[in-house]
């Protein structure tokens, strides 16, 4: 029966357990599903042609014996296979492959491998989502078949192509603009296409990257506000209760000399977002909608695996997607600086709150990913939550893991890829790292600490705007993503500055240690700034002289 | 009387029916409110109809029953409107019930807002009633009215919450809808004297009726008795007859002419007649409709319950369980899951046809195992595919269950216990399993539990008393009854007897233990029944005797497999993971009819005779009894005693091999062991053990250190304390000495002692960190022996200690190191003398010597 039929021929309540019902969940009888279904993963997966080859010939018959002789794996474990979309080799067979961009500058994208089982199971949790997106209070939603969606997402092959796809199959909601038109259109296109349907139809949903969501917000906000000529043409396209509305609103915000924003035009039932940096922008977007987005974590590897719910304090994850490992922050900083570390896990019944981890997956129903480190950072806000009477742990999005910047989901720079820029660059950079900050908007950038070579600061012309552009060309030409940014939210997500020569020389010396390349502790770089103000300097040789 | 006097009082036998039925339903609070409504409908319409009939004891007493009806009728549908919705019960319940008391009571004493008609008489004769309408009229409009509308509040807030609560309220608005109808209609005059709104209230009544009927609140059948048919055809047949009467009197009088005096026999007569054909339609009706199909299920149920009593083969049983449920569910297959513990599963162990796959079993983590373990009840599919607990179903258990379409599932339960399930998959398109096919299963599962319970343990303890508990065999009692059996089917044919009897087994069991020894048994049992198959049976003849009963076998066929079975148990303890355990081997005797035996007694006793010509030839062989006989002849002027010669004495060139081996290379360890040797056999035999013992003690300190031989020899000769690497390596000749000793078969016997002569009594030593009992006796002689020589005998890194240190050295370790008991035993023996400590004297002499010359 479709989620469609379901809204008609049960009772919400009925429709609540059956998507939400894990909410309901004790840990032990959380781990059972995870371990159950596990044991049936590893069965599949130790059975595949990938899984004998990763295995090395061993023989696994525990998940405890999984976790003690089979290390965590990244996406060159598996790239071979699947790159070349191998899907015979495969714990089951693929419907579909979702691509990302991998590492920027070295591999171009990365694919992953979706089972019918594994779309299954999407499914029934982007509906969870949606309910919850839609609620209240426990019990209490409001989603109709009759709702239409602002549709604020990549299409596919992408992760976020699926959402659209996976919700046309259960419910007719309406996309605006509708998903095969949408996926032929350029992002600024799909938007305004999208508001001008949603001034006549409204808007139930939006869902997107939190950065997106609130550019797309602001275009709104402008598209209202801001003196276009084609104001009046699209006033005429309005529905007479949209052209109540819009007038009642432009009044109000007359009075009140501000813009237009989109809460004055819209009520939306449920808002969902996902990526990084959402906590940045979060409360904007609640003042632009009037409604607080619900995270979601949902990535290309372990698809839809976690949700906010109506008090949006932390997430849950799904007990059916992925199985579950942390490793504590102690342990991520100890592989960080010994790369053969094996860092140990603990599983969702022995997380402790306040504790941070990143997360290791390994995708259930078939999927390819085992004990895969997604490099994605939570922390755990607690064990239990009397607000929304749930008995497992829930957690909040951090950020990547510190070796990548990721800046508003759209790009994963990584030491290698700003070592591809600073030699493409061709300037005479003597060293350099890059570490991921807040401006005074709360807004993520990137910043670029550079050390030039003291010959080229005579012959060159290297000046810190010069220094931007050259790298900013390099960045986007490198990490197709960046361009993104640019692209489509308008930012610009580099800043520089230039350190004095012999700066990390310096701080070698005294620290008997080099420095990390890709965000170094905010300690770390404290130190480093301070250490400009002492005296030393660097002669040609890279000597030093005092 | 008017013509539409039949109205109310259909009304009121309705109401009063319906009265009648839910008062005698299952009691919920919903039942209560509708029962609230029902008994003020008759109030209502009953007092109505009495005051208009003028009957006793006065019009007023009817009109205030009628009006008290009336008004409260908007606060029973207020609180059945709540209960139906299951919205919480409003503050203002209270206040609406003394509102609608209050206005009741007033207008009762003082008729303030609504006097009592005053009958007018009519100019047809009859009464008619008059209201006199005033103002305060409004008042009970207006109480009524907001009781009203509080319940469409409620009524709108069920309405929005889900489809299906709308679906419900549907036929209730409609009821509502009518009585407004009916209520509007009262203005026109072409309803003048209809009485239009005791109609739609009806009407009201009956979509109300049918709304809780729509939602399962009650069984139909539950209300549908003997008792309503006759008070249905009774109300019909009043009814009928006052009207028809007078009609039908004119017709009888006209028709019957001459025998018109007849009239009232005739009627009579007819009356009579159309009652019963009405009533006999009307039982027709309600058992087609209603009960017909519920007799037959009980029916069904008793006889399945007769059949099922009388049968103890869990076989019959489940096979009625799946007739009865494939019969009466209209099923398309069934299937009976039964626990199997030793695999964790439940496996199909039955289905309605013998084509089905069977192959399927559930294992008991299955979520579906979980919740028919938690819940007693049916388990439908289409529901718990709903529930949380579904996520853990593998995708292999969900397309298992998909295939053999089940759709539901009943819980086979002996108290909590799950002792196994029956899966049902439907016939019909839609595959829906009613109320009433629910609680069948559910009868039919509790009965069915109780019969596989009481089956199966008579199974168990029919298979019990005929099998040996340890093998799982036949035992000999019934190995014997079979036997002749066999003995009588096969006269026309051949039948062979194998008898196995294990070779030294109670050595066996004094190296390792009973426990190991029974281990060895099962083994030897599997073996045995994996070759034999379902060729013949498999018994347990003695403790270690072993017999096989091959209908249709001639002594060749007999021969070869007792040959391949003689063989697989020769290989069975060869296996690395048994490298410490003997070796086990055969004697076998086969003896065949009619070849060689005429009579049970005869098969028996030949097959019995082979074995033991087979244990004085030497053991582990295969002997026919005809060659037996031709044997036993020709030795018996043969001395036997030579077959009862030691059976160690043919190994003695392999050990003294062996011992000469390690004394080329190291000549301590040489005659280290024999002086162990000598100790160790010294105190088996004062132990009281048998010569046999005693010999194999010898042996086994002779070979103890045997595995020394791969160690190298500045390790073993080391002046100074070793390194913790060189001890690992030294305490490595223990293992080394067993891997050596195991590939002779004919001195494996010494191998629990070898082995275990470094393990100490308190658990603390090696290779198996044994403690106590556990150690085999002959390691415990041999440890004390050992340590004994270590310390009394000059070694590379020590001198000789005195033998009063080493006795008291002994003494210390008491209970430590050594067992206790042979610790005391042997210290008592170097004091009086009946061991003579072998010292190393002219050893460390000439050492002393060979070190001079060297300076």
């Amino acid at each position: 029966m479709k989620f469609e039929e379901k809204l008609k021929k049960k009772r919400s309540e009925d429709i609540w357990n059956e998507y939400c019902g894990f909410l309901d969940l004790n840990i032990s009888e959380y781990m059972r599903i995870q371990k159950r279904l596990m044991e049936e993963q590893l069965f599949l997966w130790e059975k595949s042609e990938l899984g004998k080859k990763l295995l090395q010939g061993r023989r696994i018959h525990s998940i405890d014996e999984l976790r003690e002789k089979f290390p965590l794996t990244t996406y060159e474990d598996y790239a071979d296979v699947l790159l070349q979309k191998k899907g015979g080799m495969l714990p089951d067979d693929p419907i579909i492959w979702i691509q990302t961009t991998w590492e920027g500058g070295k591999h171009p994208i990365k694919v992953a491998p979706y089972t019918q089982s594994m779309l299954n199971t999407y499914k029934n949790n982007v509906l969870a989502c949606m309910i919850l997106s839609t609620s209240t209070e426990k019990k209490k939603f409001d989603v109709k078949a009759t709702d239409t969606f602002l549709y604020g997402l990549a299409p596919l092959p992408y992760a976020t192509g699926l959402f659209p796809r996976a919700l046309h199959d259960e419910i007719s909601i309406e996309f605006l603009p509708p998903v095969e038109e949408a996926e032929g259109m350029s992002f600024s296109e799909r938007n305004k296409r999208g508001f001008k349907l949603a001034m006549s139809k409204g808007i139930d949903y939006f869902f997107g990257l939190g950065s997106v969501a609130y550019f797309v917000s602001q275009t709104l906000s402008k598209m209202g506000g801001g003196g276009s000529g084609k104001k009046g043409s699209s006033i005429v396209t309005l529905s007479p209760k949209f052209l109540l509305r819009y007038l009642k609103a432009k009044r109000t915000c007359k009075k009140e000399g501000r813009d237009l924003i989109p809460r004055d035009l819209f009520d939306l039932k449920g808002f969902m977002v996902a990526g990084t940096d959402n906590h940045c922008y979060k409360d904007e977007l609640e003042e632009l909608w009037g409604v607080r987005p619900m995270e979601l974590f949902a990535g290309t590897e372990p698809s839809c695996i976690g949700t906010e719910t109506w008090t949006r304090e932390g997430m849950y994850f799904f007990p059916d997607t992925c199985f579950y490992e942390f490793i504590p922050e102690a342990e991520m900083n100890k592989n960080l600086e010994d790369k053969t570390y094996q860092p140990k896990t603990y599983l969702m019944d022995e997380v402790q709150p306040g504790e941070k981890y990143e997360i290791v997956i390994s995708v259930l129903k078939g999927g390819a990913f085992m004990r895969y480190r997604v490099g994605d950072v939570y922390r755990c806000m607690g064990l239990e939550n009397s607000e929304d009477q749930t008995k497992i742990p829930r957690f909040k999005y951090i950020d990547r893991v510190s070796n990548v910047i990721d800046i508003a989901g759209f790009t994963r720079i990584t030491e290698s890829a700003v070592q591809t820029v600073v030699d493409l660059s061709g300037l005479d950079i003597e060293d350099w790292f890059a570490a991921k900050e807040y401006n005074e908007n709360k807004k993520p950038f990137m910043h670029v600490y550079v050390e030039l070579a003291p010959d080229s600061l005579a012959s060159q012309a290297v000046g810190k705007e010069i220094l931007k552009e050259h790298l900013t060309v390099y960045f986007k030409y490198v990490d197709h993503d960046y361009k993104d940014l640019k692209m489509i939210l308008g930012m610009d997500p580099l800043q520089i500055t230039i350190l004095k020569c012999g700066t990390f020389a310096e701080y070698e010396r005294r620290h008997q240690k080099k420095l990390r390349k890709v965000n170094p502790s905010v300690y770390e770089i404290k130190d480093l700034l301070e250490l400009q103000k002492s005296i030393y300097a660097v002669r040609k040789e890279g000597t030093r002289i005092e | 009387m008017n013509n539409f006097v039949f109205i109310p009082i259909i009304a009121l036998c309705c109401y009063l029916l319906l009265l009648f039925a839910f008062i005698a339903a299952k009691r919920t609070k919903l039942n209560d409110a509708f029962i609230m409504v029902l008994f003020l409908g008759v109030l209502w319409v009953g007092g109505s109809f009495c005051m208009r009939m003028e009957f006793w004891p006065s019009e007023k007493l009817w009109y205030d029953i009628s009006i008290f009806g009336l008004l409260m009728m908007p606060f029973a549908f207020f609180c059945f409107m709540e209960e139906f919705v299951g919205a919480k019960k409003s503050r203002l319940r209270l206040l609406w019930l003394v509102l609608s008391l209050a206005i009741n009571i007033i207008n009762i004493l003082t008729g303030f807002f609504l006097k009592a008609p005053e009958p007018v008489a009519q100019p047809n004769g009859g009464v008619g009633f008059v209201y006199h309408i005033t103002w305060s009229v409004a008042v009970l409009f207006l109480v009524c009215g907001a009781v009203l509308i509080h319940m469409f509040i409620i009524m709108l807030r069920g309405y929005k919450t889900d489809e299906i609560r709308k679906r419900q309220l549907t036929p209730i608005l409609l009821g509502i809808i009518s009585v407004f109808f009916g209520q509007v209609c009262l203005c026109f005059p072409v309803f003048e004297g209809f009485p239009i709104d005791i109609l739609s209230a009806l009407l009201m009544i009956f979509c109300m009726f049918y709304a809780m009927y729509r939602r399962r609140l009650f069984k139909l059948t539950l209300l549908v008795s003997k008792g309503s048919c006759y008070v249905v055809v009774a109300v019909i047949v009043i009814l009928l007859f006052s009207n028809v009467i007078a009609p039908l009197e004119r017709f009888i009088r006209t028709a019957l002419g001459q025998y018109e005096d007849r009239y009232v026999l005739a009627t009579a007569i007819l009356f009579t007649l159309v009652t019963f054909l009405l009533y006999y339609a009307m039982k027709r009706f309600v058992d087609t409709v209603f009960i017909k199909e519920e007799i037959a299920r009980s029916e069904t149920l008793k006889e399945f319950s007769r059949e099922i009593s009388c049968s103890l083969e869990v076989h019959q049983v489940l096979e009625k369980v799946t007739r009865t449920v494939e019969q009466m569910l209209d099923a398309d297959k069934v299937y009976i899951f039964i626990e199997n513990s030793r695999e964790n599963t439940y496996d199909i162990a039955h289905s309605a046809s013998p084509l089905d796959n069977k192959t399927m079993s559930l294992d008991k983590s299955n979520p579906v195992i979980g919740y028919l373990n938690q819940h007693n009840e049916c388990l439908l599919m289409e529901e718990f595919q709903c529930l949380t607990a579904y996520k853990a179903m593998w995708e292999e258990e969900k397309k298992q269950i998909r295939n053999l379409d089940i759709k539901i599932f009943a819980p086979l339960k002996d108290g909590d216990t799950l002792i196994g399930l029956i899966g049902v998959s439907k016939r019909d398109t839609y595959g829906r399993f009613t109320y009433d096919d629910i609680s069948f299963l559910t009868s039919v599962s509790s009965i069915g539990a109780i019969a596989v319970k009481n089956a199966r343990l008579y199974e168990k303890a029919y298979q019990e008393a005929r099998t040996d508990d340890l093998t799982g065999l036949l035992n000999r009692k019934y190995f014997y009854e079979v036997l002749e059996d066999e003995f009588e089917k096969n006269k026309d044919r051949s039948l062979a007897l194998i008898i196995l009897n294990l070779d030294d087994f109670k050595l066996y069991n004094q190296l390792y233990g009973d426990r190991e020894g029974d281990l060895a048994l099962q083994r030897v049992a599997r073996t045995i029944t994996a070759s034999v198959g379902n060729n013949g049976y498999t018994a347990r003849y003695s403790g270690k005797e072993f017999a096989i009963i091959l209908p249709g076998y001639d002594m060749l066929s007999a021969s070869n497999l007792a040959e391949n079975i003689r063989r697989q148990i020769m290989d069975m303890n060869k296996t690395a993971a048994d490298y410490a355990l003997k070796v086990l081997t055969v004697s076998g005797g086969i003896s065949s009819y009619p070849y060689a035996a005429g009579s049970v007694k005869e098969l028996v006793e030949g097959a019995d005779m082979a074995v033991y010509q087979v244990k004085r030839r030497g053991k582990n062989a295969i002997m026919l009894s005809h060659e037996s006989n031709i044997n036993a002849k020709s030795e018996n002027n043969v001395d036997s005693s030579e077959y009862k010669q030691d059976i160690y004495s043919e190994y003695a060139p392999t050990i003294y091999a062996l011992t000469a081996a390690i004394d080329t290379k190291d000549h301590y360890t040489f005659s280290h062991s024999k002086n162990v040797a000598y100790y160790a056999s010294c105190l088996a035999e004062a132990y009281d053990m048998g010569d046999d013992f005693v010999e194999l003690i010898r042996e086994a300190g002779l070979l103890h250190d045997i595995g020394k031989i791969g160690i190298r020899e500045d390790i073993l000769n080391k002046p100074g304390k070793l390194t913790d690497e060189e001890y690992e390596i030294i305490k490595g000749h223990v293992e080394s000495s067993v891997g050596i000793i195991r590939h002779l078969p004919s001195l494996d016997y010494v191998i629990p002692a070898v082995i275990g002569h470094h393990e100490r009594y308190d658990g603390q030593g090696y290779p198996r960190k044994i403690s106590g009992e556990d150690i085999p006796l002959s390691a415990r002689i041999l440890c004390i022996a050992d340590a004994f020589d270590a310390m009394v005998s000059m070694r590379s890194y020590k001198e000789p200690y005195t033998v009063e240190y080493a006795l008291e050295e002994l003494q210390r370790q008491r209970g430590k190191q050594f067992d206790p008991k042979l610790t005391d035993l042997f210290i008592r023996m170097v004091k009086a003398g009946d061991i003579v400590p072998r010292l190393d004297r002219d050893l460390a002499e000439e050492k002393r010597k060979h070190k001079k010359k060297k300076d």
